[in-house]
C-alpha cells in the first residue's frame, strides 16, 4: 500500500513537473519517491531481469544508451530508458515512474537503463538485471571517484554470475571483470587509419588488474584504449573478439563486422566502440544484423561537443571537453592535432565546481597528451581561466610549446580572450573549454558570427 | 654540467593525477638551475634499483591496490642503507602509505607497510578533494595545490603544516617526513606548480655530492599560479 500511495504521488508530481516545464525535472519525481520509500525501485512489478540492460563505464556511456535505445526501437521493440541522462537511482525511479501503470505494473518489455558507475551496486541492489555493458573503466571525476580502482573495486562487487556483462576487449581495467560474471562478451575494434603507438618517455599505462606487473600497449586507438598485453602473466586482448570491428573506412563513416559492411553515422573512434558495444548486445537480444543497420542509419547523437563558427573572419571550431576526466579531454585534443593547418589554440580550463569544496585541481590536464597539438603548426596559444590559466600554460610549455607563442590571460573576460584574435594571423581558430562555459562561449561568439553546425 | 640522477619508481603502475608533469619538471627546474637531470625509469617492481648510481627517488600517486606488490619489492637492505645514508626519496599521494605503519582497508584487511614513516593510515569511505595550501618551516617554503584524499593519516613526524586544506586528517598537518623521505599529499603536479621545492631538494643533493648550490631561479608562470591559487582558496567560504 505505501508502495502505491507513494507510486501515485510521485505521478502526480511528474505530471505537475510536467506541466509547468517540460525542459525541467528529469528525475524529480524520481527523488520524491526515494524521499518517501528509499528502496521504490525494488517494488515495481512485471520487470523481467533478463531483459533489463544496465549501461556504464567512465566514457561513452549516454551514447550507447541513446544508440541502444533508438535501435531497439527502429526495430520495432518495446523499450523504456532513460534516455534524459538521469542516471542515478532517482533518474532510474523516474524512468519505472512514467513506464509503470497505477498499480506499479511495468508496462514495457526491455529496460536499459545509463547507470552512474558509484550508483551502480545500489541500484542492481533493488532492480537486480543480468545484463551490464561496460564502455571502459578510467580516470574521471577524483574529487569524487579517487581512482578508476576505487570505481573498479564497487561494480566488481555487485557483479554476479547471474550476469552478462559486454566488455571493451582493448581496455584493460573493464576487460578484467569476465572474471566476476556468468558470461562475458567481447566487442573489439581492429588496428585502422587513427591507431597510433606512443614512445612518449614520459608516456604511463597501468597496472594489470590480474597480477600487478605493467601493461604494455601494441599500439591504441584511443587513449588508453588499444591492443594491449601484460608484461609477466597471459593477461591480454584476444585475437578474435566476439564483435570485432574491422576495415575502418573514415572517408566512408563505414567498417566491417562479420564479412558485412555496416555504415555509420559517426566515425569518430570513440563512436565506433559505442557502435561496436550495441551491436554485441542488440545480437544478444536477438536483432538481425539488417535490423541494428537500420537503427544506426537513423542515429543521432542528441549531444554535440562541437561547433562550427564564423567570428571575426576566422573559422572557429568551439570543443568541450570534461574537466577531471583525462581521456575525453583527449578526444577533443586529438581533434585539434588532426587539424595540420596553420592555427591559434585557445583553452579555458576552470576551477572544479561539481559540488563542495569547489577547488583549483587542473592535474588532469597533465594525464593527455598535448605535444600532438605542438606538433600540428600552431601559431599562438592563449590559456585563460582566473583561476588555472598558468598552469595550463605550464603544461603547454612542458609539452614542448614555445613561451612565447603563449598567451595567459588570469581572468575570464571574453572581450580580453577574443581580443588576441585581433593579433592572429592565421584563419583557423581551437577553442577548447569546460562544459559549464560552453553556453556562455558559444553566446559571445555568435554575437559576431553564425552557427554553421 | 652537474648532473643529479633520478630513479621514476614504477612509472605505469604509480601513475595517478597528472603526477608525471613533476618528472618533468624536474628536468626542466634542472635546466634552470644549469644542472643536468637525468630520469631513469625503472619499470617493474621485480626490475634491480641501481642505488649506486642514484641521487633521488620518486614515486608518483597510485592505486591501494597495488600496494601488496610493490611493499615487499622495497623491503630491502639496499633501500634501507640508502635512506639511511640521507638518500633523497619523494612519495607523492596515496603512494607514501606504503612508507609507514599500515593501511586498514575500507574491507578490514590491513596492509603492513615498510615502518619508514611513523604512521598509520584508514582508507576512507568517500574520497575527498579540495585545495591544499602548506607550509614547510625547516625548509621556510610554502607549496600549494589539491589533493585527493583516500585515506585519513596519523603521523607522529609531519612534513610541514596547512595553511587551508585537509592535510592528512584536518588536524592541522600535512605529509611526513624521516631523514630524506618526504610524504606529501600535494598533488598539483607537485613540482609543475611549487618549482622551488624541486629548486630546494636539487640543491640539497647538490650539497651532498660536494658540489657548488645553485641561486634561487624564477619561475614567473609558477609564481602568477601560486598567487592565483591562494587567491582563489582565499574565496572560500571559511570551513
Amino acid at each position: 500500500m505505501r508502495f502505491i500511495l507513494t507510486l501515485w504521488i510521485s505521478k502526480f508530481v511528474a505530471l505537475a513537473v510536467n506541466l509547468a516545464d517540460k525542459k525541467r525535472g528529469s528525475n524529480y519525481s524520481g527523488k520524491i519517491a526515494l524521499k518517501l520509500m528509499p528502496n521504490f525501485v525494488a517494488h515495481f512489478k512485471n520487470i523481467d531481469y533478463s531483459k533489463v540492460y544496465f549501461i556504464s563505464g567512465t566514457n561513452g556511456k549516454s551514447t550507447t544508451t541513446n544508440l541502444l535505445h533508438h535501435t531497439l526501437i527502429s526495430a520495432g521493440r518495446s523499450v523504456a530508458c532513460n534516455t534524459e541522462g538521469a542516471n542515478m537511482m532517482g533518474g532510474v525511479a523516474t524512468t519505472l515512474i512514467k513506464n509503470s501503470s497505477l498499480l506499479g505494473v511495468f508496462k514495457k518489455e526491455y529496460l536499459v537503463l545509463e547507470i552512474d558507475e558509484r550508483s551502480f551496486p545500489a541500484i542492481r541492489k533493488v532492480l537486480p538485471g543480468r545484463h551490464l555493458g561496460l564502455t571502459n573503466l578510467q580516470k574521471d571525476q577524483v574529487q569524487r571517484n579517487g581512482d578508476p580502482d576505487f570505481i573498479y573495486r564497487k561494480i566488481r562487487n555487485a557483479v554476479g554470475e547471474d550476469m552478462t556483462l559486454y566488455l571493451n576487449n582493448e581496455e584493460p581495467r573493464s576487460r578484467s571483470l569476465a572474471d566476476s560474471c556468468g558470461k562475458a562478451v567481447y566487442f573489439s575494434v581492429e588496428h585502422n587509419s587513427k591507431s597510433y603507438t606512443c614512445d612518449d618517455f614520459y608516456n604511463v599505462t597501468l597496472p594489470c588488474p590480474k597480477c600487478g606487473h605493467p601493461i604494455s600497449y601494441e599500439y591504441y586507438n584511443l587513449k588508453s584504449i588499444g591492443k594491449f598485453h601484460c608484461t609477466r602473466c597471459q593477461y591480454r586482448s584476444t585475437e578474435k573478439a566476439d564483435v570485432q570491428i574491422t576495415d575502418l573506412d573514415f572517408e566512408n563513416n563505414a567498417f566491417v563486422c562479420d564479412n558485412t559492411r555496416w555504415t555509420v553515422p559517426y566515425n569518430n573512434p570513440f563512436y565506433i566502440y559505442n557502435f561496436a558495444m550495441c551491436i554485441a548486445i542488440c545480437r544478444e537480444l536477438g536483432l538481425a544484423d539488417r535490423e541494428i543497420q537500420n537503427g544506426f542509419s537513423s542515429f543521432t547523437n542528441p549531444a554535440t561537443h562541437k561547433v562550427l563558427v564564423n567570428y571575426k573572419g576566422k573559422e572557429i571550431h568551439y570543443l568541450q571537453g570534461k574537466q577531471e576526466n583525462p581521456e575525453a579531454l583527449q578526444s577533443q585534443i586529438d581533434v585539434i592535432s588532426s587539424d595540420s593547418r596553420r592555427k591559434a589554440v585557445f583553452v579555458g580550463l576552470h576551477q572544479i565546481k561539481d559540488f563542495y569544496p569547489h577547488y583549483s585541481g587542473s592535474f588532469y590536464f597533465f594525464d593527455c597528451d598535448f605535444a600532438p597539438v605542438v606538433m600540428s603548426n600552431v601559431e599562438h596559444y592563449v590559456s585563460f581561466s582566473e583561476t588555472v590559466a598558468n598552469d595550463v600554460a605550464n603544461r603547454m610549455i612542458l609539452a614542448g610549446a614555445d613561451k612565447n607563442t603563449i598567451t595567459i590571460i588570469d581572468s575570464n573576460d571574453l572581450d580580453k580572450v577574443f581580443g588576441v584574435l585581433d593579433s592572429v594571423t592565421a584563419d583557423v581558430v581551437y577553442v577548447l573549454t569546460n562544459t559549464a562555459s560552453t553556453k556562455r562561449i558559444k553566446n559571445y561568439l555568435t554575437q559576431g558570427g553564425s552557427i554553421n553546425g | 654540467m652537474d648532473k643529479i640522477t633520478v630513479g621514476w619508481l614504477y612509472p605505469n603502475l604509480l601513475n595517478l593525477h597528472g603526477e608525471r608533469g613533476s618528472v618533468q619538471a624536474l628536468t626542466e627546474i634542472g635546466k634552470a638551475m644549469d644542472i643536468c637531470v637525468e630520469i631513469r625509469r625503472i619499470e617493474d617492481f621485480d626490475d634491480p634499483i641501481p642505488f649506486e648510481e642514484l641521487d633521488m627517488l620518486i614515486l608518483l600517486p597510485g592505486e591501494i591496490s597495488t600496494f601488496p606488490y610493490l611493499i615487499p619489492a622495497l623491503e630491502t637492505e639496499k633501500l634501507r642503507a640508502y635512506l639511511e645514508d640521507g638518500g633523497y626519496l619523494l612519495a607523492l599521494g596515496t603512494t607514501g602509505l606504503m612508507f609507514g605503519n599500515s593501511i586498514l582497508r575500507e574491507d578490514g584487511t590491513v596492509i603492513k607497510g615498510l615502518g619508514y614513516l611513523d604512521m598509520t593510515a584508514k582508507e576512507r569511505r568517500f574520497v575527498w578533494g579540495d585545495d591544499l595550501h602548506f607550509k614547510i618551516d625547516d625548509m621556510n617554503l610554502e607549496l600549494v595545490g589539491s589533493q585527493i584524499q583516500m585515506a585519513d593519516v596519523n603521523v607522529k613526524t609531519p612534513l610541514g603544516s596547512t595553511i587551508y586544506g585537509m592535510g592528512n586528517n584536518n588536524s592541522g598537518a600535512e605529509g611526513a617526513r624521516w631523514k630524506n623521505l618526504i610524504y606529501t599529499n600535494c598533488l598539483g603536479p607537485l613540482l609543475v606548480k611549487n618549482p622551488w621545492f624541486a629548486e630546494h631538494i636539487l640543491n640539497s643533493i647538490l650539497q651532498q655530492k660536494g658540489l657548488p648550490v645553485r641561486p634561487v631561479c624564477s619561475f614567473p608562470i609558477a609564481e602568477a599560479s601560486y598567487q592565483s591559487t591562494v587567491a582563489f582558496i582565499n574565496k572560500k567560504p571559511k570551513q
